[in-house]
């Protein structure tokens, strides 16, 4: 996908994400769809602009919802760098791997949130964390799913994958 | 003849008083008509009442006053009372108007506002809501052009719903009452003698303590604000759901939930 397409494709997500998902939400919960793009681009691309439209809208996430500039920012480069680590060990054209790619991540950002929040003076606990994460956790694959199945078709073989040797 | 030559002094008083009834009746038949004879008459005349009126005027206003001295004095004295009230009302005046005028720069200085002032609430619509669980910050489409502020307190109509944290034109950013940032201190409806202070237990509801560690609150009770900091007292926080007290710090601990529906807000009011 062309870098114009993935930034139309992140500004898309930002704008919809603090507005019209939150009328869809389920038990109050949304999926993160910037933390989605970020996951599904690290993984089919491996060019750099992942990286610097996450970190770009993350900052923009971060002026808009978050107490403290770059939380989301940093959070969504760590989550690409960790996409990045886990290219090298599993096959990216696998569903299987894209669910456990997936939910690792999801899980990751998730726990950096909450330790920036607790940092910040939030009381919530672990436990409170843990309870939080099923439901979130699914909507997430979910999306993940369905980009993935839209996406996979537009990205190049890797043709260092062993189905291919 | 004869006898005009021998009576010539009656004979002409006779000619005069005849001449002078003629004048009469000619004036009296032409009276209100403007002739030549009559203008000139009255432009003589003029020309000689001139000077006599100003002697007479003159001598009126110089000696009439010596002849009503006293009368003189006596309207003297009652003007020069009539000054010095009027003075003195009038830097009673000037007095107030600047009383008046360092208690706006002192109200000002202070951002005072008045509760009883009334002054109108700006609508707003919530545009952006954050979506992580961590963090309880929204967005409003209204900002500096309403006259809104940081500190500026919002409701959603009826209960608190936060405060402003940051604004430019056109949009404000809104930190929920339920953060754990924020702290508000309140009094119990049933019993306003019942202070205590709450913040967000980073859970979605609120967590806090009264000030009286004895303090007779039971499941149910309504809180509302106090006037103690920036919050405008009467706006209604959430009911008490839990009551326990804790040993160690002595202290009556309580769980409210929050009036005001976060997950849904849509619109709020936002007091400039």
């Amino acid at each position: 996908m062309k870098i114009l397409k993935r930034t139309l494709a992140f500004a898309a997500a930002f704008l919809l994400q603090g507005t019209l998902l939150n009328a869809f939400s389920l038990f109050h919960q949304t999926p993160n769809l910037l933390l989605c793009l970020v996951i599904i681009f690290s993984l089919l691309y491996d060019d750099a602009w992942t990286v610097i439209l996450g970190g770009l809208f993350g900052f923009f996430t971060d002026l808009c919802f978050m107490p403290a500039p770059g939380i989301a920012a940093s959070g969504m480069v760590l989550i690409c760098g960790t996409v990045f680590l886990f290219k090298k060990i599993f096959n990216r054209e696998s569903l299987l791997s894209l669910l456990f790619i997936g939910g690792c991540c999801v899980l990751l950002y998730q726990l950096y949130l909450w330790c920036a929040g607790r940092l910040l003076g939030i009381p919530a606990g672990f436990g409170y964390w843990l309870r939080l994460q099923p439901l979130y956790l699914a909507l997430n694959l979910a999306v993940l799913l369905v980009l993935y199945l839209f996406l996979i078709n537009k990205a190049v073989r890797h043709r260092k994958d062993r189905k291919y040797r | 003849m004869r006898w005009i030559r021998k009576h010539k002094k009656t004979a002409g008083i006779l000619c005069f008083l005849l001449i002078l009834a003629g004048a009469i009746l000619f004036s009296g038949s032409e009276a209100g008509r403007k002739t030549a004879a009559g203008s000139l008459i009255r432009q003589g005349v003029a020309a000689v009442q001139k000077p006599f009126s100003a002697a007479g005027r003159g001598l009126r206003e110089n000696v009439g006053g010596i002849l009503n001295y006293r009368a003189v004095v006596r309207e003297n004295k009652e003007l020069k009372r009539e000054i010095s009230r009027l003075k003195t009302e009038n830097i009673d005046l000037r007095l107030k108007a600047s009383q008046l005028e360092d208690l706006s720069r002192l109200s000002a200085a202070l951002d005072y506002r008045d509760p009883d002032s009334g002054g109108a609430a700006v609508a707003a619509d919530v545009i952006a809501m954050d979506s992580s669980s961590w963090f309880n910050v929204f967005t409003v489409n209204r900002g500096t052009e309403s006259g809104i502020g940081p500190g500026s307190v919002v409701t959603d109509g009826s209960a608190l719903a936060g405060k402003v944290t940051g604004c430019g034109k056109g949009w404000a950013k809104v930190t929920a009452v339920i953060d754990e940032s924020s702290s508000v201190s309140f009094k119990v409806l049933r019993d306003m003698s019942l202070l205590g202070i709450v913040q967000g237990d980073g859970k979605g509801g609120l967590k806090g303590f009264m000030l009286d560690g004895k303090a007779s609150v039971i499941d149910g009770d309504t809180v509302v604000t106090t006037s103690i900091g920036i919050y405008p007292q009467g706006l209604e926080i959430g009911k008490i759901t839990d009551v326990r007290f804790n040993n160690d710090t002595q202290l009556r601990e309580v769980t409210i939930e929050p009036s005001a529906d976060f997950k849904n807000l849509q619109r709020v009011a936002v007091l400039p």
